[in-house]
């Protein structure tokens, strides 16, 4: 069907036969698994930075606290990344029923909605570009642990989006159909993921806890200035 | 072989193990302590010797490692007779090449060997328990001295003497201590072994004083740490090394202090500045043990000796060391 | 030679090199561009090499440093090859496998990048077996400066060093070695041709070579003091410029972990072979699943522990409370804790532990039935034991901290979960005597290793609950008691195995026959200057001697337990020479192996020496249970085609 079936064929001669060589219907099922166990492991990595911002964002007395922050524009990039979400599985839905249209909408909203919330993070939450961060590094546990959240979501983001471009493009080639396309169910579970660990994310810096406002520093320091 | 057989001589094999066993637990225990159980004699040699228990808290602690010993060496009779037995009576024969007789398991055994030693968890649970406690109770009339850690070295302050300074600990027999211990840098931990106790000392500083401590003056700005919290009841007299157990840096190894614990005669003197202590004990040429040099240092204390200063130290009075630190620290007790 | 300057292993060092150094070169400069002092005051570091003269490079960055290290590791990867095959298929193709060695000769495919597991079995084991040389070198240095009371001919510094270099290399070697086991016997031993992603089984090597490297380098760009665990705040404020390479080199071997971990979840869940059902799996299969499954978990946990590290390092990030502000206190805003490092870092380093013994483990109860010619006795106690030490090791994490500032009350319920661990290691040891009883024992070189092992872990397990109980701890903690501890449990339970699987898949792995003789050397001296050693440490740290040190006082009267170490060491490490001597030599020479030398029911002894490429001519099948020993006509597997001997 696919221009790279026929591909794969062509200098197979002087190849080792393997006997046992999985099947492309099991060998997707072990992807499949495999991307859940990568799932399963990273959500180790966002419970330790969960439990850093539980342990260090306390006042005296024990309580939750969190650092004042502006909730207009986190509240809307977090509408940003969920609608991403929807976009996402409206192109796997599609690829599914092979309509590559919609699916190549669909894969670019995903990505482009997801480029709006990177850049939301960089610029907006982070401050970056602007006079003064909302959180200068230098701020005690509040910016370490807000820049670690958010920093460390925003890689996986970044990495999402470069593998939607890249399943796009490939799509476009014509490589994936209705009955070929583990790289984009892959795509969705990974997008889905990086969205659901935002859920978990989101709450744990604007919402949980009182706000203490963090003073502005005489001297301020920034790695990203 | 008829199953008979097999059971007569596995009652055999199972008689000559439990002797066995019950030997190599008593010498094995033996071994470890240096002492022949249910007996007064001592071979003069244990493998796990500890130092010379100096503290109360010792006896809780040493009671729950003889507890242990005891374990240690019952465990490895239990494992290592057997497996030793078998190696000797039952090994290949010359020419035999057949296989052994097939037994996959015996689910009896298996459960025995999971509830067993859960009955031991059990007991030890209960035990460190107990004596964890017994190590950290209060009592009513404590002294506190305040233990300010630092690379590479240790500051002691006495707040009920007017918070006067001393480079090395020194207290009165039978006085129970409440240390108060805080870091300036980085972690760091307070070990006496003949005391038994150990507690790590963290850099808590709840009010962001500046790191520079060189100029700080830290007796006065004690309340703004969360100290960590030892105690320790000197019951032997005689002169102790605090070892830094975290490593710390450079000189970690060298991070060295003193306990002298004095009778109370001699300690109301020292509180009164007209007490001579070693000032900087030359370890490298002490003798062995960990209260190294006590004899020495009883003679000295007691005016009835000659104390080599080349072998345990100077006999610079105590005052002029504080004076030093004193200058050097910009302190100001006197 | 020719192969060697074009192998994936020498250009893809060269690329890291020259990566890390343009790297570092370019962004001191663009930092300097942009206006920073690229020798600001916290982040003065003076770079010193191993003689202790000052080498630093002008304007020494400490952040251009991380960021160099991490493009390194890029250069690596790319250099080597590994990731050619995922970019193309980024690119729209759908590259092949390429199995056999590409027309070179056949020893080349161990220093290129090669997907079948076999050949990554063996080049995790060459590492192995490198890396531990090198942290043994460095073992014996320190050792010989502790044989004496006194600095001989190190100082403070270069003794940290090297101490901390020891620990983080060993764990390295292990992490490989446990690398070698599991990728060359968990595929054949599931009946299966290769691991459910063979690329990323090569990618899971190939990101722990530059990792290794890197730990390596570290000792000679300024070393570090730290110890292997890195606590802050001594991790943060130190002024030894090594430390953010151990804390990188630390954090990418993690990469290495969490893939082969993945990798062999996988392959163990889908790729058995039909009719092994989980019950029927050799034992070692079990035993490498469940130090997978935690190597796929915790691991990542040290990764956010030791980024925050580095990010506290570089740029300031408060999580560790070096940096403190008095404005910030004032306000109300929260500043680090040195304690929640230790939670993240135990929290994976404990498990680790496991992660390292449990295929050890997994080994003797492996081997033993083979050499006892008996059925492994609890066959399912053993199995379900391996998960259960996995999961009652991932809750005891803070025993490593019972004289940390914790609340006492908190300390309870470790000591609680930590004594627990002895109830699934005592059903492994019991079964293991009871697998041995009235068994027709064997005694050749593998079959001695596993005894030597069982002895040796055996005293690491004993001198355990005595450190788990919070008192005793309170004398023990950070002695030299619990070094003796760690290295009985870790050569019981990863060094002797390992040396044992070596010898037992030696005929496996070459087609030829070890020299026995030597082998038996080997362990005669090895078995006893091991009990030396753990013995002698243990006993030190019972008389007050603490951990870590340069050197220590006579006043303590350890001095000839020290010399006895230092002696028991080099014991060891010229026993160690002598195997090297043994697999190289006997890889030339020896005589040829037979399919099954050991007369085993394993799948793999079912397959001609050495295995073929994809392990079996065909699909294999499972009829029977693994250790029927004493049953006349049992069958495991049925091999078509197998050569019957």
């Amino acid at each position: 069907m696919s221009a790279v079936a026929h591909h794969d064929h062509h200098d197979d001669h002087h190849e080792l036969h393997n006997p046992m060589e999985p099947t492309r219907k099991e060998q997707i099922r072990m992807n499949r698994m495999g991307l859940w166990m990568f799932c399963l492991s990273e959500a180790f990595l966002f419970f330790a930075i969960l439990a850093a911002r539980f342990y260090l964002w306390r006042d005296a007395d024990g309580a939750a606290i969190r650092p004042y922050l502006e909730q207009g524009p986190a509240l809307a990039f977090t509408v940003v990344l969920l609608l991403s979400s929807y976009f996402m599985n409206r192109a796997e839905v599609a690829i599914a029923n092979d309509d590559k249209k919609t699916f190549s909408f669909g894969m670019l909203m995903t990505a482009g909605l997801g480029l709006v919330f990177l850049l939301g993070v960089i610029f907006v939450e982070w401050g970056l570009m602007l006079p003064e961060p909302h959180l200068p590094v230098n701020g005690g546990a509040f910016a370490a642990v807000f820049y670690a959240m958010t920093g460390m979501h925003a890689i996986h983001v970044v990495t999402g989006v470069i593998l939607i471009l890249i399943v796009w493009n490939n799509g476009r080639k014509g490589l994936y159909d209705s009955k070929e396309h583990w790289a984009v169910e892959a795509c969705a579970i990974y997008w889905h993921y990086v969205d659901l660990v935002w859920v978990f994310f989101y709450p744990a810096i604007y919402l949980i806890g009182y706000a203490v406002k963090v003073p502005h520093h005489s001297a301020i320091i920034s790695f990203f200035m | 072989m008829s199953n008979h057989k097999n059971n007569s001589s596995n009652t055999v094999h199972f008689s000559i193990i439990g002797v066995l066993i019950v030997v190599c637990t008593l010498a094995v225990y033996t071994i470890l302590t240096g002492a022949v159980p249910f007996t007064d004699i001592s071979i003069g040699y244990g493998l796990f010797e500890i130092p010379q228990a100096a503290s109360a808290q010792a006896q809780p602690i040493d009671w729950l490692f003889d507890a242990h010993f005891w374990l240690i060496a019952f465990l490895f009779a239990v494992i290592v007779v057997p497996l030793l037995y078998s190696i000797v009576v039952f090994r290949q024969e010359e020419g035999d090449e057949t296989d052994a007789p097939h037994i996959h398991g015996n689910t009896a055994l298996e459960i025995a060997w999971t509830v067993v030693p859960l009955i031991f968890v059990a007991a030890f649970i209960v035990w460190g328990w107990q004596s964890y406690f017994a190590v950290l109770a209060p009592s009513d009339n404590e002294v506190t001295i305040r233990a300010q850690a630092y690379k590479w070295d240790w500051d002691f302050y006495y707040p009920e003497h007017d918070n006067m300074f001393s480079k090395s600990i020194v207290v009165p027999v039978g006085q129970p201590v409440l240390l108060e211990m805080q870091s300036r840098d980085v972690i760091h931990a307070f070990w006496v072994p003949a005391f038994r106790v150990k507690q790590d000392v963290f850099p808590y500083d709840t009010n962001a004083l500046e790191k520079n401590f060189a100029n700080a003056d830290y007796s006065s700005n004690y309340d703004h740490y969360k100290p960590q919290i030892m105690r320790f009841t000197p019951i032997e007299e005689g002169v102790f090394r605090v070892r830094c157990a975290e490593i710390c840096g450079t000189s970690h190894y060298a991070m060295l202090a003193h306990v002298f614990v004095l009778s109370q005669a001699d300690y109301d003197l020292w509180v009164a500045g007209e007490y001579k202590l070693p000032a900087d004990p030359d370890f490298l040429n002490a003798q062995p043990g960990d209260g190294y040099y006590l004899d020495e240092l009883d003679d000295y204390l007691n005016g009835t000796g000659e104390f080599d200063p080349s072998a345990g130290g100077d006999e610079e009075p105590a005052v002029e060391v504080e004076d030093e630190s004193a200058a050097v620290d910009g302190t100001d007790e006197s | 030679m020719r192969y060697f300057f074009t192998s994936s292993l020498f250009i893809g060092a060269l690329g890291q090199w020259l990566t890390g150094y343009f790297a570092y070169n370019a962004l001191t400069r663009l930092r300097f561009n942009l206006g920073y002092d690229v020798t600001p005051a916290p982040w003065f570091f003076r770079l010193r090499n191993f003689f202790g003269e000052d080498i630093t490079p002008p304007g020494f960055d400490e952040p251009a440093m991380v960021l160099a290290t991490l493009f390194s590791l890029i250069g690596f990867l790319l250099c080597s090859g590994v990731l050619t095959d995922w970019l193309k298929m980024c690119a729209g193709q759908r590259p092949h496998l390429t199995h056999g060695a590409q027309g070179k000769p056949e020893w080349t495919r161990y220093i290129n990048v090669d997907v079948n597991h076999k050949v990554i079995g063996i080049q995790y084991g060459m590492s192995s077996i490198f890396i531990l040389l090198v942290g043994g070198l460095l073992a014996i240095l320190f050792r010989l400066e502790l044989a004496m009371p006194g600095l001989q001919f190190l100082d403070g510094d270069s003794y940290n060093t090297l101490f901390s270099a020891h620990g983080i290399i060993m764990i390295a070697a292990i992490f490989a070695g446990v690398g070698a086991m599991t990728n060359y016997l968990g595929p054949v031993m599931v009946g299966a041709s290769d691991m459910a992603f063979p690329r990323l089984n090569a990618f899971s090597y190939w990101v722990s070579v530059p990792s290794a490297l890197i730990l390596i380098a570290g000792i000679f760009m300024g070393g570090w003091d730290t110890g292997w665990v890195g606590y802050p705040t001594h991790s943060t404020s130190t002024t030894m410029a090594g430390v953010q390479m151990f804390l990188l080199g630390f954090y990418l071997n993690g990469f290495s972990s969490i893939a082969s971990g993945l990798n062999l979840v996988v392959t163990t869940i889908y790729m058995r072979a039909k009719g092994m059902t989980y019950f029927r799996m050799p034992i070692f299969v079990w035993a490498a699943l469940a130090a997978s499954i935690l190597q796929m978990t915790v691991t990542q946990t040290v990764g956010v522990a030791l980024t925050m590290v580095v990010a506290e390092r570089a740029i300031g990030l408060d999580f560790f409370g070096a940096i403190a502000d008095p404005t910030l206190v004032a306000a109300g805003v929260p500043t680090g804790d040195p304690i929640l490092f230790q939670h993240l870092f135990w929290f994976y380093s404990h498990p680790a532990v496991y992660v390292w013994i449990l295929p050890g483990l997994g080994i003797i109860s492996e081997l033993l039935p083979v050499f006892s010619r008996k059925p492994l006795f609890g066959y399912k106690w053993i199995a379900l034991s391996s998960v259960g030490i996995a999961l009652v090791g991932s809750i005891v994490w803070a025993h490593h901290m019972l004289t940390s500032s914790m609340e006492p009350m908190w300390k309870v319920p470790f000591m609680i979960s930590t004594l627990f661990v002895a109830v699934p290691t005592g059903v492994k040891f019991f079964s293991w005597v009871a697998t041995i009883w009235e068994g027709k024992m064997r005694f050749q070189t593998p079959m001695l290793f596993v005894l030597g092992a069982i002895s040796v872990f055996l005293l690491g397990g004993l001198s355990g609950p005595i450190l788990g109980t919070i008192a005793t701890d309170m004398h023990l903690h950070d002695s030299y008691f619990v070094v003796g501890h760690f290295h009985a449990t870790i050569f019981g339970g990863f060094v002797f195995p390992f040396f044992a699987a070596i010898y037992y898949w030696y005929p496996k792995m070459t087609g030829r026959m070890y020299n026995e003789a030597l082998g038996k050397l080997h362990f005669w001296i090895m078995v006893p200057g091991f009990w030396v050693m753990s013995l002698m440490q243990m006993r030190v740290g019972m008389q007050g001697m603490r951990r870590r040190i340069a050197d220590y006082g006579p006043d303590l009267g350890i001095a000839a337990e020290q010399a006895l170490i230092t002696v028991a060491t080099l014991a060891i490490g010229w026993s160690i020479l002598i195997m090297l001597y043994n697999l190289v030599s006997s890889a030339r020479s020896a005589e040829k192996a037979p399919a099954n030398p050991w007369g085993s029911r394993s799948p793999e002894f079912q397959s001609p020496s050495p295995l073929p490429e994809f392990n079996y001519d065909a699909p294999i099948t499972v009829v029977g249970d693994p250790y029927d020993y004493g049953i006349e006509d049992a069958t495991y597997v049925v091999v078509p085609g197998a050569a019957g001997d």
